[in-house]
């Protein structure tokens, strides 16, 4: 073996070794740490430093993907009701043989909304543990994947680096639903880079499985990837008087494969249909309606601000907070068509324009729902552009301070280093100090929670189940649908949430399977800001089932918080 | 090939197309309704569509029509006339007007469609001619003469109370007029050029 291979090795063994330092416990870890201390001493002491990129590149994966697992591993954080209960209360129904879009109501997609949790709950077991345990690692799989996409977008570790960044600036923590559309993002990159039609088609079995995970993600990546491999088709075939590769036509062959089992269990479990109806027509109608925030008016924030006010404006986000987001895009699309008009593309700019064509795609994301959360949740994609657009800006000092100095006063480029760093450090002693305050909770597994929180569920489950035989259940109308998992209580109606059934024929649905069932009791308040999403209480999105409930229930108790009422007699 | 864009023409071309901003959000209103079902949207009477549409604008029509007065157009301007600057630059620029237009308070078709004219008219004159077959002026005193005279009729014009479109359309009068004239002028030069 050459010398420099061998060395090229030993600088990938040592940032292993730095990953597994992270993961393992102190006293283990030291060790691993004085191993990767002292590699890396040989790396820079010998006389002519070698480190191949692949094997850094795969060393710092490594790294990348233990900082993910150790940030997003906290088996004693408290469990959110509402974003937590979306999966828990699904996958508590799919265990108990509820077929999918049928009987449940998956908003954000099948697998996210319990469907992968149900799966693991088969077989470790239902529990809390489980599905922290889970998307743990699925979170830190998306990390890795974004580091991925960074990587392939310039195959450059330097300027990975700066993609890295400028993506964690516009969403320091990433999401598991965003997984498996980064995962077919980088693949989609490198396969614009290199024209190969077999990374087109892998890219497109993840958009397509991305369908059934995360919706709207599958959504963006089958039509980023469409787009983008539409325009560059066309690209080549002028610059080469050619025919070229179709890397949308392989991508959607790849989608059909992708996508191929998962028709095929729903097409078992009599679903297909509903799968359609729901995750096409329904779900992209409501979720605008219901779910939607104002983002601001672009024209309002051109028209009316003082041109000398604007760059405040932008740099503050005021009256449109993803102005700025929007005009980094445009500037990226811009350059795009002149790099495009000026020859033959390059690799690199291949790659940006599938980046672009994500970023466009998300957009509706991040505007339909504009808060931050959805903001960092949609607005990943742009960072990949941003650093593109410094990358092209390189050679133009003038262009490159300005658009440094307009990316840092928006995306604070050091706070959120600071901050990435400062969660890595602190994940290990607060996951400790957590699991060492928290109680354990019935269906908790290894899982704990902060001791008020614990009490709080074991009020409630204490008194359901004094209250409710073993075959009983309860509604909640207080948007709490973790709740279900908790007390083990399955779900008279499919909708986790009220403004899901929002629709006048959705709410009769409610009001038919209360009717049905006769549930003996419902929580009619959660007693926290669950009640009333944006401001608009659950009474008024859905008045019809709240005057039901006025009608045929009566409050008896208000436990931990929750407003509880019995149905009457006889009603 | 690099030489052909236009820094000018790009930025008057992206700024020109910014009132298709008020245009995307005008005909939101016309097409789609606020939501009818209780949310925040309802609440603040937000239409979706017309983020989208401004969205839109923003992503396409504004780096479209950059790409128009930056590289489409100075390239045809370019094989059809001799290589002046300023030609590839002036439709650009004067589509950019529509920026200031509009945030001067005309409506954005207004202002769209003047800047539009005036575009045309500079690059269907520009087809024809090149800057350097602009008559030279003769000397600094007689441009600044010029210049002068133009703002005097201005402040006349707003001390008259004329409206400032109608200032607007008569001095792209006055600059068509010229142009024709330049036209008719060189018309003769065009076998040789």
């Amino acid at each position: 073996m050459k010398p420099e291979i061998r060395r090229s090795f030993s600088i990938g063994l040592a940032l292993v070794a730095c990953a597994a330092a992270i993961l393992v416990p102190p006293l283990a870890g030291r060790w691993l740490l004085l191993l990767a201390g002292a590699l890396l001493l040989i790396e820079t002491t010998s006389h002519r430093f070698f480190a191949s990129r692949r094997v850094v590149g795969l060393g710092l994966l490594a790294l990348v993907l233990a900082c993910g697992w150790t940030v997003y591993y906290q088996p004693g954080a408290p469990v959110d009701l509402f974003e937590d209960g979306l999966t828990l209360g699904p996958a508590l129904a799919y265990l108990q043989g509820a077929r999918p879009y049928v009987e449940t109501y998956p908003v954000h997609g099948w697998g996210a909304d319990g469907g992968f949790d149900a799966l693991f709950f088969r077989t470790v077991g239902p529990s809390l543990q489980t599905l922290r345990l889970r998307r743990a690692a699925v979170t830190a799989l998306a990390l890795a994947a974004l580091a991925l996409c960074a990587y392939s977008l310039f195959e450059s570790i330097r300027w990975a680096a700066v993609a890295l960044t400028a993506s964690l600036c516009l969403c320091p923590f990433v999401s598991e639903r965003q997984a498996l559309a980064l995962g077919a993002l980088a693949l989609l990159l490198r396969a614009a880079r290199r024209e190969r039609p077999g990374l087109w088609l892998w890219g497109g079995v993840l958009s397509g499985a991305a369908l059934f995970f995360s919706l709207d993600f599958g959504l963006i990546a089958l039509a980023g990837g469409i787009s983008a491999g539409l325009a560059l088709s066309l690209l080549a075939k002028r610059d080469r008087g050619r025919p070229a590769l179709c890397g949308a036509l392989w991508l959607a062959v790849g989608a059909a494969i992708g996508a191929l089992p998962f028709f095929f269990i729903l097409a078992r479990e009599r679903a297909l249909g509903a799968f359609f109806r729901v995750s096409f027509r329904e779900i992209p109608v409501l979720v605008s309606e219901t779910w939607g925030l104002p983002a601001g008016s672009a024209t309002l924030a051109v028209r009316e601000t003082s041109l000398w006010k604007f760059p405040a404006l932008l740099a503050t986000g005021e009256v449109m907070p993803a102005l700025f987001l929007l005009l980094l895009l445009a500037a990226a699309m811009t350059l795009l068509l002149f790099r495009a008009a000026s020859g033959p593309l390059t690799s690199t700019d291949r790659a940006a324009a599938v980046a672009v064509a994500f970023a466009a795609v998300a957009l509706r994301g991040l505007l339909g729902r504009a808060d931050a959360g959805h903001s960092s949740l949609y607005g990943i994609f742009i960072g990949l552009a941003a650093a593109w657009l410094l990358y092209r800006a390189r050679r133009r000092p003038l262009v490159a301070a300005v658009l440094l100095l307009g990316l840092s006063l928006r995306l604070h480029p050091r706070a959120t280093l600071l901050l990435e760093w400062h969660a890595i450090q602190a994940s290990r002693p607060s996951r400790d100090a957590l699991l060492e305050q928290g109680s354990r909770v019935p269906r908790g597994g290894g899982a704990r929670l902060p001791r008020a929180q614990a009490e709080e569920l074991s009020d409630l489950r204490r008194y359901f189940d004094g209250q409710l035989s073993s075959r009983e259940t309860f509604f909640d109308f207080g948007n709490e649908p973790g709740l279900y998992f908790f007390l083990e209580r399955r779900s008279p109606v499919r909708y986790a949430a009220v403004p899901l059934y929002e629709p006048p024929d959705r709410q009769q649905e409610v009001l038919a399977a209360l009717e049905r069932d006769r549930t003996p009791l419902a929580i009619l308040s959660s007693g926290t800001s669950l009640d009333a999403f944006d401001g608009v209480a659950s009474r008024r999105r859905a008045p019809l089932v709240a005057a039901y409930l006025d009608a045929h229930y009566s409050t008896v108790a208000v436990v931990a918080g929750r407003t509880i009422a019995r149905r009457n007699p006889g009603s | 090939m690099a030489a052909r864009r236009s820094v000018g023409g790009t930025i008057g071309g992206a700024l020109g197309a910014v009132p298709l901003l008020s245009v995307a959000r005008e005909t939101a209103g016309r097409l789609w309704t606020a939501p009818a079902l209780p949310g925040a949207l309802a609440e603040a009477r937000d239409i979706k569509a017309a983020t989208y549409l401004e969205a839109f604008v923003l992503l396409f029509l504004i780096p479209s029509s950059a790409f128009f007065f930056g590289v489409i157009l100075p390239r045809w301007l370019a094989r059809r006339s001799l290589q002046g600057p300023l030609v590839r630059v002036a439709p650009g620029l004067a589509f950019g007007i529509s920026f200031w237009l509009w945030r001067r308070g005309v409506g954005s078709g207004a202002s769209l469609a003047l800047a539009s004219l005036a575009a045309l008219t500079l690059a269907a004159t520009g087809s024809r001619l090149s800057v350097f077959a602009l008559p030279p002026v003769e000397s600094q005193e007689a441009l600044a003469g010029l210049f002068l005279s133009l703002a005097g009729w201005t402040l006349a014009c707003r001390c008259a109370g004329v409206p400032f479109a109608l200032w607007l359309f008569l001095v792209a009068c006055g600059v068509a007029a010229a142009l024709v004239r330049l036209r008719s002028r060189v018309e003769s030069w065009r076998p040789i050029a």
